[in-house]
C-alpha cells in the first residue's frame, strides 16, 4: 500500500442550519479543496457519509447531487452509512482506495441535518440503529443504551452511582470548556457540574447535559497519495493506520463496558501504525454521552478498565493533561451531525497536528487518533495520523 | 439452507410467553434471539429449543425521553438467561420512579408485551418483558 | 432585498412563496442555474447573483402519471384521473421540472412538446409556502 495523506480540510458551522445536506457538504468540500490548492475537477471520487437524508429531507442519492453541486457531476460517488460512524467509515474507505493506487485524490467526509427531524422523530430514527426485530419493541433509545452502560459500569467496578455521575459530569464540563475555543462548535459556553445535575433526565442515569446534541453540519477532507500531497502542501498529515470493526446486536455483546468492536478496530489501527496507546498525543473520540467518553478512553488503552473515570477526575484528559481527549469539544460541545462527525474529528486532528488550533492547541502534538462509534456499539472506526 | 427460526416464529411463540432459541449441535451454545448460524461457532447444525425463560438482570435504564410512538417513563434492561445469552426487554411490575441499582442481580421471569408498531415497523412488534420475582 | 439573500434552497422557496421564480447567475461567467446553485459548475466561481425568471417557457418533455406519490393520491389522482408532469424550457434558457396543468392527462397523445406554458405558484399544505408549477396558456 502507498503512503497517503490528508492535504486539506473543511467544516461548516455546526448547529441549527436552514441549508440542505447538499449545500452544507458543498461548502465544507469547497473549503477543503481550496485549502488543498486544488480545483473541483481534480477530485476523482467522492465518499460521503450520511445516515438519515431520506428522513431529514426526503432525499437519497445524496452523493451524486453533492458532486454536481461542486461541479464534478461525472465522477464515481458513494454514500456511506455506518450510523454515527458514517463519516469515518467513508474516510477510511477513501484512504484504502488511494493507498491501493486506484485514485490519487479523493474527497471524503459527511453531512447531516439531524435537527430537521425534531426530538421525537429523531429519537425514533436513531433507534433504528438497534435491532428492529428484537430491541426496538422495548422502546430502547440511544441514550438508553449508554445509560445501561453506565449502570453496568458502576456495578462492575463497585463505584457508587453518585460518584460516577459526578465523574461523568466532569466529562461534560471539560468538553464544553474545550468547545468555547472552537469557532465552529455547536455550543460555545462553559457549564458546571451543577448545570448537568439540574438538566432533565433523559434515560436514567443520563441527564440532558450528559448527552451530545442533535446537530446540523458537514465536514470534508481531501485525501491524496503522499507523492501528490508533497506537491500540494507543505503540511501533509499522514495516515499511520486505520481499523474498522462491527459487532452483533447489543445483548449478544454481553459486557457492554468493553465495546468489543472498538477493541478490535483499535488493535487493527495500532498494529498497522506500529504504535501503542502510549504513542498517541491527542485523541478525538466518540463522546456521544459522558459515560461513552470514559469507556472509550479505556477501550482504546489510555486507561485500565475501571480507571477512565478517575483519569477524568485527575484532569489527565484535559488540554495539557497526559492524554488530551476531545480538544475540539467533542460530540458534546462541537456537536453531532452524525454523518459528519467522523470527518469533523479528522478535521480537528489535522488542524492540531498542523498546529493551527489557537487556544485549544495541544502543544507539540505529533500523533493523533480518531474514534467513531455507531449504532448499538456495532460499528466502530479508528484512524491514526502523524506528521 | 432455510432460516430455521425466523423473527416471525420467535414473535409468535413469545406471544404465548415461550422463549424460543437455537441450540448448537456442534458446540452446545444457545443463540437467542435467533440468527442464521450459531453465534459462537457459526455452525448451521442448530436445533430450535424452548428456553426456561428465567434469568438475572444485568443492567437497566428508565427511559424518560421516548421515541415517537412510546410513552415514558418505562424501564428497559438486559438479563442474562439461565442458558447463558443476554436478552433485552422491558422490566415490568416495578414503578419506573422507584427503579434503583438494586434491580441489578434480581431473578426475573420472561413475558411479553405487544406494541402496535408504526409506519417504520413491519407490522406489530412483540417485546420481551422481565418480571422480577421476590 | 432579493440580492442579499444567500444562494440556497431555503431562499429559493422563500422567493416561491413571494411568487417569484429565481435563478442564480455566476457573476464571473454568466452561467445561469435553476434551481439555484451556490457554486458555478462551469467555472467553479461562488460569486452568484439572483435573477428573476419571467415564468414563460415551453414544454420540453412530459409524462402522464397514473400511479402517483402519496401526496398526489391524496389529491384524488389515480389510474382513472392521471396528472401531467414534465420539464419546461424557460425563455431565459434554463430547464426545470414541475407539475403541468391545463393539459388533458387522459389523452397524452394530444399533448405537444413545445406547448407554451406560464409559471404559477400553488400553495403547499398549510404553512409550508408555495411551489412552482406550470399552466398551459
Amino acid at each position: 500500500m502507498r503512503e497517503v495523506a490528508v492535504v486539506g480540510v473543511g467544516m461548516t458551522q455546526f448547529g441549527p442550519s436552514e441549508k440542505t445536506n447538499v449545500e452544507l457538504f458543498s461548502e465544507a468540500a469547497m473549503d477543503a479543496i481550496a485549502e488543498s490548492n486544488l480545483e473541483p475537477k481534480d477530485v476523482q471520487a467522492l465518499f460521503l457519509g450520511n445516515v438519515f437524508c431520506g428522513f431529514e429531507e426526503g432525499q437519497v442519492t445524496l452523493s451524486a447531487f453533492a458532486a454536481a453541486d461542486i461541479g464534478v457531476p461525472y465522477i464515481p460517488t458513494t454514500r456511506f452509512e455506518g450510523a454515527c460512524a458514517s463519516g469515518s467509515v467513508a474516510i477510511r474507505d477513501a484512504y484504502m482506495w488511494v493507498a491501493s493506487g486506484a485514485y490519487d485524490i479523493v474527497l471524503a467526509g459527511g453531512t447531516e441535518k439531524a435537527l430537521a427531524m425534531g426530538t421525537a422523530y429523531a429519537t425514533r430514527t436513531f433507534a433504528m440503529g438497534s435491532d428492529s426485530r428484537y430491541e426496538a419493541p422495548t422502546g430502547i433509545t440511544f441514550p438508553g443504551i449508554f445509560a445501561m452502560m453506565a449502570h453496568l459500569y458502576a456495578k462492575k467496578y463497585g463505584i457508587p452511582l453518585e460518584q460516577l455521575k459526578e465523574q461523568m459530569a466532569m466529562v461534560a464540563v471539560k468538553n464544553h470548556h474545550n468547545g468555547t475555543f472552537h469557532p465552529k462548535a455547536h455550543f460555545r459556553k462553559e457549564i458546571t457540574i451543577q448545570d448537568v445535575y439540574k438538566s432533565i433526565m433523559v434515560a436514567d442515569p443520563l441527564q440532558l447535559y450528559d448527552c451530545c446534541p442533535f446537530s446540523d453540519g458537514a465536514a470534508a477532507i481531501i485525501i491524496a497519495s503522499a507523492e501528490k500531497a508533497k506537491k500540494l502542501t507543505d503540511k501533509p498529515v499522514y495516515f499511520a493506520g486505520a481499523g474498522q470493526c462491527s459487532a452483533p446486536p447489543l445483548p449478544n455483546q454481553k459486557d457492554i463496558t468493553l465495546v468489543k468492536a472498538r477493541q478490535a478496530s483499535a488493535k487493527q489501527a495500532y498494529d498497522m501504525a506500529g504504535l501503542s496507546p502510549n504513542d498517541i498525543d491527542i485523541c478525538e473520540l466518540h463522546d456521544c454521552f459522558t459515560i461513552a467518553e470514559i469507556v472509550a478512553t479505556e477501550n482504546l488503552g489510555f486507561f485500565d478498565h475501571g480507571e477512565g473515570c478517575k483519569g477524568v477526575e485527575r484532569g489527565e484528559t484535559q488540554i495539557g493533561g497526559r492524554i488530551p481527549i476531545n480538544p475540539s469539544g467533542g460530540l458534546k460541545a462541537r456537536g453531532h451531525p452524525i454523518g459528519a462527525t467522523g470527518a469533523a474529528q479528522v478535521y480537528e486532528i489535522a488542524k492540531q497536528l498542523r498546529g493551527e488550533c489557537g487556544e485549544r492547541q495541544v502543544e507539540g502534538a505529533k500523533t493523533g487518533m480518531t474514534d467513531t462509534l455507531g449504532a448499538d456499539l456495532c460499528m466502530v472506526c479508528n484512524m491514526i495520523f502523524r506528521i | 439452507m432455510e432460516y430455521k427460526l425466523t423473527a416471525k416464529m420467535f414473535a409468535e411463540a413469545l406471544k404465548e410467553n415461550r422463549l424460543l432459541g437455537l441450540k448448537c449441535n456442534r458446540c452446545g451454545a444457545y443463540t437467542v434471539p435467533p440468527k442464521k448460524v450459531c453465534l459462537e461457532c457459526a455452525s448451521e447444525d442448530l436445533e430450535v429449543v424452548e428456553l426456561s425463560g428465567w434469568g438475572q438482570i444485568q443492567t437497566f435504564t428508565v427511559i424518560q425521553v421516548p421515541p415517537e410512538g412510546f410513552e415514558a417513563p418505562y424501564i428497559v434492561g438486559m438479563a442474562e438467561l439461565d442458558e447463558g445469552p443476554w436478552l433485552m426487554g422491558n422490566i415490568v411490575g416495578v414503578d419506573p420512579d422507584e427503579a434503583t441499582m438494586d434491580l441489578i442481580g434480581k431473578r426475573v421471569k420472561l413475558g411479553h408485551k405487544i406494541h402496535p408498531g408504526d409506519k417504520f415497523s413491519a407490522g406489530e412488534m412483540v417485546a420481551v418483558t422481565f418480571s422480577p420475582q421476590t | 432585498m432579493a440580492e442579499e439573500r444567500e444562494v440556497n434552497s431555503a431562499s429559493f422557496y422563500q422567493f416561491l412563496t413571494e411568487k417569484k421564480l429565481m435563478a442564480s447567475r455566476c457573476k464571473k461567467c454568466q452561467a445561469l442555474y435553476l434551481p439555484p446553485h451556490p457554486i458555478c459548475t462551469k467555472c467553479h466561481g461562488s460569486d452568484m447573483e439572483w435573477v428573476e425568471m419571467k415564468g414563460n417557457g415551453k414544454l420540453a418533455a412530459f409524462t402522464a402519471i397514473a400511479v402517483g406519490t402519496t401526496c398526489t393520491i391524496e389529491e384524488g389522482h389515480d389510474r382513472n384521473n392521471p396528472y401531467v408532469a414534465g420539464i419546461v424550457e424557460l425563455d431565459e434558457g434554463p430547464k426545470i421540472s414541475g407539475r403541468i396543468s391545463g393539459l388533458d392527462a387522459r389523452k397524452p397523445e394530444t399533448i405537444k412538446v413545445g406547448t407554451p406554458l406560464t409559471a404559477e405558484f400553488p400553495e403547499q399544505e398549510e404553512g409550508k409556502g408555495c411551489y412552482v408549477a406550470f399552466k398551459a396558456q
